[in-house]
């Protein structure tokens, strides 16, 4: 007898859909699974025996085929336990499918129990795009998979439940569709800027920073709130959009890393901060079967590498592509695979190996040699795509005490959703949204400076040797900041601003 | 007792617990060109190879000890020539193993394990 399971296995970010045949013959006992099956694939076959044994059901004394189409894909990973029971049950003639249409993904446990399993969003995207009627899924990963409109999320805890439902006599309601009603409670739980006392300037920065999408270098000594800084500009980027919001929830799904990240649910923009001894591959993605890394998983929010100049040199160097391309590209023997990774990079470091070359009151204890070769860790094409470096200084013990609280969030994320909304009717639907991905031609076009504004650059040029690449890096920022002030053209005050934002180009450091 | 005869009495004993046990024999002695099957029994539409162990008290190994690699290929090749042969009107197969340990001329202990290979 042949039963035929409809099952799916993610590539990437992406589920594809798997046939799954079992044939049950006679012959001997035996338990064979084609279709390049990997060896968490080949293993299921003994949880699929115990887990059927302990469910009640009989284990066929019979060669048992399993064939998982198409053939020519590998398979991975231990999604496709419970739709091979269902298989075997429904050839053994133990089960009679009375509802169909559904993509059935799972691990078992020996006792029957369901697992919980990585990407089940992804399998869930997938059904509703190739018109399914609904998935059987672990339980504990329905919450996720609800995040998918029109398809019935059919939440399972064991063999025998599965079994009741595809056969027509259990009933399991679906879950209920969780996107529409999550939106607005997401920003209860981000840390607010209203706790960081002082480092107006730097608040300034970081709003600039989000409102133009611009990369952005913190430098200053230990202690002066560069994380905690950071650590908020997620709380002040615009809402995301569902599709935004479903892409980014997408990866975090497929990374398996899922349990936190759809607790705080979806539309909370992503902060993540690898520690510096993150290898290149954490950081991009990689493995057999590509993972996606740090870069991926900080999609459409923000990237934080704390103590830049300790990150490893080819760590570095590979966040250049997906800086500039917004996706990076893994290639491996058995795949190729394409992450999605625009993120906002904000990187913070100190100005010297002892940490206290800026600060005005503590002796910094480096030779000039040292502060250089510290500095110049960081190479120029990745000081390229950092558009605002702003330093840090010591907070003063003034502001520390003072009981006025600053800014909420809130008000600047308004500010700031104003600004994107003037760069979004200015590039219109091309393939940029916001200043930072201007390239020279767009900047001649959309940087209209005033005369005397013009002179000012000039004259800023030349007298803080600034370099070639920060001419153009000025102009970006400057647009940016006239946004703010809502004027189409860029006047003298809105480039003194910007060039303060350079300055590592400027001279003042030892080379 | 020497050895083949303690391998008859053995088999006499397994063929004995299986009829208490409800199945009826098949064939004792399945002779082919490259081995043959001990006892083949049917209970309820399943056919059963048996392997029969028999051994002597004290020796140290047990009957399960004794289907090594070989021989669980050959009992497999076997059962699958009954299976062409003979096995058309049968639906499941298995092999099983009955071990048998003498203790002088008293039977001390019969085991069996049910369904011992899996491909």
């Amino acid at each position: 007898m042949l039963a035929r399971i409809k099952s799916s296995c993610v590539y990437g970010i992406d589920a594809h859909l798997i046939d799954i045949e079992v044939d049950i013959s006679r012959g001997l006992p035996a338990n064979v699974i084609v279709g390049l099956p990997d060896t968490a694939v080949k293993e299921s076959r003994d949880r699929v025996k115990s887990a059927i044994q302990n469910s009640g059901f009989k284990y066929p004394l019979k060669r048992v085929t399993v064939n998982l189409a198409p053939a020519d894909l590998k398979k991975e990973g231990s999604v496709f336990d419970l739709p091979i029971a269902l298989g075997v049950l429904s050839a053994s003639g133990q089960l009679k499918t009375g509802r169909d249409g559904y993509i059935v993904i799972g691990e078992l446990a020996l006792d029957g129990r369901v697992r919980s399993i990585s990407g089940a969003l992804s399998v869930a995207m997938m059904c509703s795009k190739d018109n399914f009627r609904g998935i059987i899924l672990p339980s504990e990963n329905a919450e996720e998979a609800s995040y998918v409109e029109g398809i019935d999320i059919i939440g399972v805890s064991s063999l025998s439940e599965a079994a009741d439902f595809i056969s027509g006599i259990g009933i399991i309601s679906p879950r209920k569709n969780k996107c529409r009603a999550d939106i607005s409670q997401t920003n209860a739980d981000y840390v607010d800027f209203s706790e960081v006392k002082g480092q107006e300037h730097v608040k300034r920065a970081l709003e600039i920073a989000v409102a133009g999408g611009h990369n952005i270098l913190m430098i200053g000594p230990p202690g002066t709130g560069k994380t905690m800084l950071a650590r908020r500009v997620s709380s002040i980027m615009p809402d995301m959009s569902i599709e935004e919001a479903l892409e980014t929830a997408k990866i975090h799904s497929t990374a398996g890393i899922n349990k936190k990240y759809f607790r705080d649910g979806i539309f909370k923009r992503p902060f993540r901060s690898p520690h510096h001894t993150a290898s290149d591959v954490a950081i991009i993605g990689g493995g057999q079967f590509p993972k996606p890394g740090e870069v991926s998983l900080a999609h459409n929010g923000v990237l934080f590498l704390d103590e830049l100049p300790e990150f490893r040199r080819n760590v570095l160097e590979v966040l250049r592509q997906p800086l500039e391309d917004r996706e990076v590209t893994v290639s491996r023997v058995k795949n190729t695979i394409t992450f999605p990774a625009s993120y906002m990079l904000i990187a913070a470091m100190n100005p010297c190996p002892c940490g206290y070359f800026t600060d005005p009151e503590r002796e910094c204890r480096c030779t000039p040699l040292q502060v250089q070769r510290y500095i110049s860790k960081i190479s120029g094409p990745l000081m390229d795509r950092i558009d605002i470096h702003i330093e840090v200084p010591v907070v003063k013990f003034k502001d520390i005490a003072s009981k006025k609280t600053a800014e909420p969030s809130v008000h600047i994320k308004a500010r700031i959703e104003k600004t994107r909304k003037i760069q979004k009717s200015r590039f219109g639907a091309g393939k940029i949204h916001c200043n930072s991905q201007m390239n020279s031609k767009q900047i001649k076009k959309h940087c209209l400076i005033e005369e005397d504004a013009e002179d000012l650059l000039n004259k800023a040029m030349d007298n803080l040797c600034l370099s070639a690449r920060a001419y153009d890096k000025i102009k970006k920022i400057a647009r940016t900041i006239a946004d703010m002030d809502e004027s189409p053209r860029i006047i003298s005050k809105h480039i003194a601003e910007a060039v303060q934002y350079r300055s590592l180009d400027k001279n003042i450091w030892p080379a | 007792m020497k050895k083949s005869e303690l391998a008859r009495a053995g088999e006499d004993c397994a063929v004995k617990h299986l009829i208490d046990k409800g199945y009826s024999i098949i064939e004792r002695n399945f002779r082919t060109g490259f081995g043959e099957i001990d006892i083949i029994a049917e209970k309820a539409g399943d056919i059963v190879f048996a392997e029969v162990k028999s051994r002597t008290e004290g020796t140290g190994f047990t009957p399960a000890e004794a289907v090594n690699f070989k021989k669980r290929r050959q009992l497999v090749r076997l059962s699958d020539y009954y299976i062409a042969r003979r096995g058309r009107k049968y639906n499941n197969f298995r092999i099983d193993l009955i071990g048998v340990v003498f203790k002088t001329d008293r039977i001390s202990d019969i085991e069996h394990w049910e369904n011992i290979i899996e491909e």
